[in-house]
């Protein structure tokens, strides 16, 4: 399989996973309003993952992409292993329609948009049919629209600040190549 | 080309490889999540050994972000104002250890009057620490401190805040504990409500007002009403300002906190060892049931007796 990238360059975009990944779960584990009532902090991590997913899909490795989630569902206080789940089915998702998904901003943000709203939904559905207390829907609700919010702040800073930028769909097909 | 093949191996391997090892740790992750439906305390230790690991870089996170919280929240003059708050808060924490240490006084000093057999009074000694994270997902309410088992923490222990119960820790690690807030889902504490001495269960619903469970009538219990910890179980001390009854309806009751979770920085964790009664005078001697594994009173630098 051919690959989208110098293997160099490869490297420094799974090792800017890690490390904004890394910094993702450290910046919302911040306590900030331990009220039940607060609005839930945003999914950074799937921000940062689905950023580099829809650039730079080769950087976004299931492995390393699990390692995350779980590291994140650890260090915070939620289901372990469910959250890892819904990330790896997340961004696997958006990796397998990323020449639709890319096409627009808009395309974009509606695809972030349906998953962030989708995969807490999906995490309530498994702990209802495991038995396990879930919170409202109006919690689960604030909570996408956190992550929406915040994916447009952590695309603008990866975008501009990092120049993180994604390997053209059009280069890539003259080129020959599967887009990875 | 035999190269060219021995790389087409390579690559393959390489695949397949990695294949073996997305599902294996695919498998680890529903492994781990059946653990934690079964509320097995393995996934406590896996989670407070890497908190443990993880603490300084959420400290250093966590400053920051508070900081940043802060000058938000005190967008007026935020000079002045930030230093003199700092320095009132840190006064009226003085203060309040002070007030239940009398108050824990005035409390003894009445049941050492009432005392009508004998019995050695409890020890309350404490731990404060600062809350360094939340738990980052609506399915929790729960908080990290960054003080543990060297600090003297021990599961199950009371953590209070100047205003009256946080939670309970449920996770011990060598330099850090997490605390379950009253409001979450799993929490569950033995109540008493004052004036009328009613007893019933503070259960978390991941509501702002826990539901006041097997209350014993609700005739007599109002809005308004003191809610305090009554004691059962011997996991949490008695009389611990909980909050104060929110709603009496139909439906049941619920209870408004009293611990200030919106602006939660300072912790103190109760290490609390129940009375002792002397009943016979064997238990002087040797006990029938082996000590439980606490750390003994004054191990630690930071710890205050109460």
């Amino acid at each position: 399989m051919a690959e989208a990238a110098p293997r160099p360059l490869r490297l420094a975009h799974m090792a800017a996973l890690v490390g904004l990944g890394a910094l993702a779960i450290l910046l919302s584990l911040a306590p900030l309003d331990a009220r039940a009532s607060a609005t839930p902090s945003p999914d950074l991590l799937f921000c940062v993952a689905a950023f580099l997913a829809l650039r730079r899909p080769a950087a976004t490795p299931a492995i390393l992409v699990l390692l995350l989630g779980l590291a994140r569902d650890l260090a915070g206080g939620g289901p372990v292993g469910l959250g890892a789940l819904t990330l790896w089915i997340s961004i696997e998702w958006l990796k397998s329609r990323r020449d639709r998904i890319v096409r627009s901003v808009w395309s974009e943000l509606l695809a972030v948009a349906a998953i962030a709203f989708l995969a807490p939904l999906a995490q309530l559905v498994i702990l209802t049919l495991s038995f396990a207390n879930s919170p409202p829907l109006t919690t689960l609700a604030a909570g996408g629209l956190a992550t929406l919010v915040a994916y447009g702040a952590v695309a603008l800073v990866m975008r501009f600040g990092l120049r993180i930028r994604g390997v053209p769909l059009e280069a890539m097909r003259l080129l020959g190549r599967p887009i990875r | 080309m035999p190269t060219r093949e021995r790389g087409d191996i390579g690559a393959e391997f390489g695949r397949v490889l990695r294949r073996g090892a997305l599902i294996a740790l695919a498998l680890l992750c529903v492994g781990l999540f059946a653990l934690w439906r079964a509320d097995s305390p393995r996934i406590e230790r896996l989670r407070m050994a890497l908190v443990d690991r993880a603490t300084p870089a959420i400290e250093v996170t966590a400053k920051p972000i508070a900081t940043l919280s802060a000058l938000a929240a005190d967008f007026e003059g935020i000079g002045k104002v930030r230093e003199q708050n700092r320095l009132l808060r840190a006064e009226i924490e003085r203060l309040r250890i002070w007030r239940e240490a009398a108050q824990q006084l005035e409390r003894e000093n009445a049941q050492l009057r009432a005392l009508n057999n004998l019995r050695l009074a409890p020890r309350i000694g404490f731990v404060a620490g600062e809350v360094i994270a939340d738990s980052a997902s609506p399915f929790a309410q729960s908080a990290l401190l960054n003080i543990g088992a060297a600090d003297g923490v021990v599961d199950g222990a009371a953590a209070v805040d100047g205003e009256g119960l946080v939670g309970r820790v449920v996770g011990v690690g060598a330099r850090a504990a997490r605390v379950l807030l009253l409001t979450d889902f799993n929490s569950r504490v033995p109540v008493k409500v004052l004036p009328s001495g009613r007893r019933a269960i503070l259960t978390g619903e991941n509501t702002d007002t826990p539901r006041l469970a097997f209350l014993e009538a609700a005739a007599g219990v109002a809005p308004g009403d003191l809610i305090v910890t009554s004691g059962d179980g011997g996991v949490f001390p008695p009389d611990l300002a909980v909050g104060r009854v929110a709603v009496v309806s139909e439906h049941g009751a619920r209870a408004q906190v009293a611990a200030d979770y919106e602006r939660l920085e300072f912790v103190r964790v109760l290490l609390y060892r129940p009375a002792t009664r002397i009943d016979t005078p064997g238990g002087l001697i040797a006990p029938a049931t082996p000590p439980a594994e606490t750390p003994e009173l004054g191990a630690a630098g930071a710890r205050t007796d109460g």
